[in-house]
């Protein structure tokens, strides 16, 4: 029994140089019994045809487009990346500066703990920015995981600001007034 | 002195590509422009969209070079991104490309300015013909057709390029054949591209 569409499979397979294929003039013979000689030509000049297409060629200018337009990403990218490392760094400043004014004043009075929480805040926030501008421009990590670990961490300080701040409340401590209690200078 | 400086290996160029330097990767470019343009030209069928596409699949390339293995053909990299690329643009193009009564736009090869105008002619049309019954094919049955034609991959690499099994690969190469023999055969006239002589006879 001869089917036309295993004989047109043996040929693809013959064509396509596989190991194993049967012989061209056997695979003929079975397609004119089968009575699909017609296909059978027919895919050999399909294949005859692609066999001796050629490969079209580039426009010449193509290599130094794709170049060009290569090298003004990279450079915008660059001047991306010294941006937000520029603007990172820039906002990084202030808190920086409150944060030695602070540690400063917590060394003159280490009694505030309250501002030694609020420094530590401080310190999270500015270590978030420095990390989220250098990694920006570096690549190294994404931002968003980054500013939402600090984001966390920051939250965990706030709430203990909160929790001791809670603790100290009610304690009203008389300010010095010059006044006396009948409201002339004592 | 006269210098002695040997040019870079496609390791040692790729490997300065993936540090940042695109004009290391234009070297690369410039050595595979050929396979992928004809890749994009025979799957898209339009010379300026092809361009194009060519242009597309290097930024993506050099874009995504840390995930390239260097166990593997750099070409064969570029060619899975260059045939997913023109597949996805393909499908944009919302075409039934089941019909076969569809006539898609058919671009003249851009031949190598030196030929004759003659030959020139003569290849151009058997380009066409070619261009034109690839074009009536869907766009999964052209690239292993191309792959396999103008690259000379097996079975295996051009399962690899595509993501395919082996016998998809030999199964849609199959198909790609009878249906292009199929609309050979319907098509055949005196004036038809039968009438072209075999170019292997």
């Amino acid at each position: 029994m001869y089917d036309c569409d295993s004989i047109l499979q043996a040929l693809s397979v013959h064509l396509d140089g596989a190991e194993g294929a049967s012989d061209l003039s056997e695979l003929r013979a079975r397609a004119a019994r089968a009575h699909c000689l017609e296909l059978f030509e027919a895919m050999l000049e399909v294949h005859q045809r692609f066999a001796a297409a050629a490969m079209a060629e580039p426009p010449r200018d193509l290599a130094p487009g794709i170049t060009r337009t290569l090298v003004w990403q990279h450079r915008r990218h660059q001047g991306l990346a010294l941006a937000v490392l520029f603007l990172g760094l820039a906002t990084t400043l202030i808190p920086t500066v409150w944060v030695i004014w602070a540690g400063i004043a917590l060394y003159l009075d280490p009694g505030l703990v309250g501002q030694g929480l609020e420094l530590l805040l401080q310190v999270v926030n500015l270590g978030t920015a420095l990390l989220v501008a250098l990694s920006t421009a570096a690549h190294l990590l994404s931002p968003i995981w980054i500013t939402s670990f600090f984001t966390l961490v920051a939250l965990v300080f706030l709430l203990m600001s909160l929790v001791l701040a809670n603790q100290h409340h009610g304690r009203i401590v008389p300010a010095y007034s010059p006044l006396s209690s009948n409201g002339r200078f004592s | 002195m006269e210098s002695t400086a040997q040019p870079l290996s496609e390791r040692e160029l790729l490997q300065r590509a993936q540090k940042g330097d695109p004009r290391a990767f234009g070297i690369i470019v410039q050595s595979y422009q050929r396979p992928v343009y004809n890749l994009c030209y025979r799957m898209l069928g339009d010379a300026e969209e092809a361009e194009d596409a060519t242009q597309e699949t290097f930024i993506r390339a050099y874009t995504h070079l840390g995930r390239y293995d260097p166990d593997r053909k750099f070409l064969n990299w570029v060619l899975t991104i260059a045939s997913r690329h023109c597949i996805d643009r393909l499908r944009k193009r919302r075409v039934s490309w089941a019909s076969l009564e569809d006539e898609p736009y058919v671009e003249r090869v851009p031949m190598p300015e030196s030929m004759d105008p003659h030959q020139m002619a003569e290849r151009n049309e058997r380009a066409d013909e070619i261009q034109h019954w690839l074009n009536q094919l869907p766009p999964d049955y052209r690239t292993p057709l191309v792959l396999l034609y103008w690259y000379g991959y097996s079975y295996e690499e051009i399962a690899q390029i595509m993501h395919l099994s082996v016998p998809a690969v030999k199964s849609r190469l199959h198909r790609a054949r009878k249906r292009l023999a199929e609309m050979m055969s319907q098509s055949a006239s005196p004036s038809s591209a039968l009438s072209y002589p075999h170019p292997h006879s």
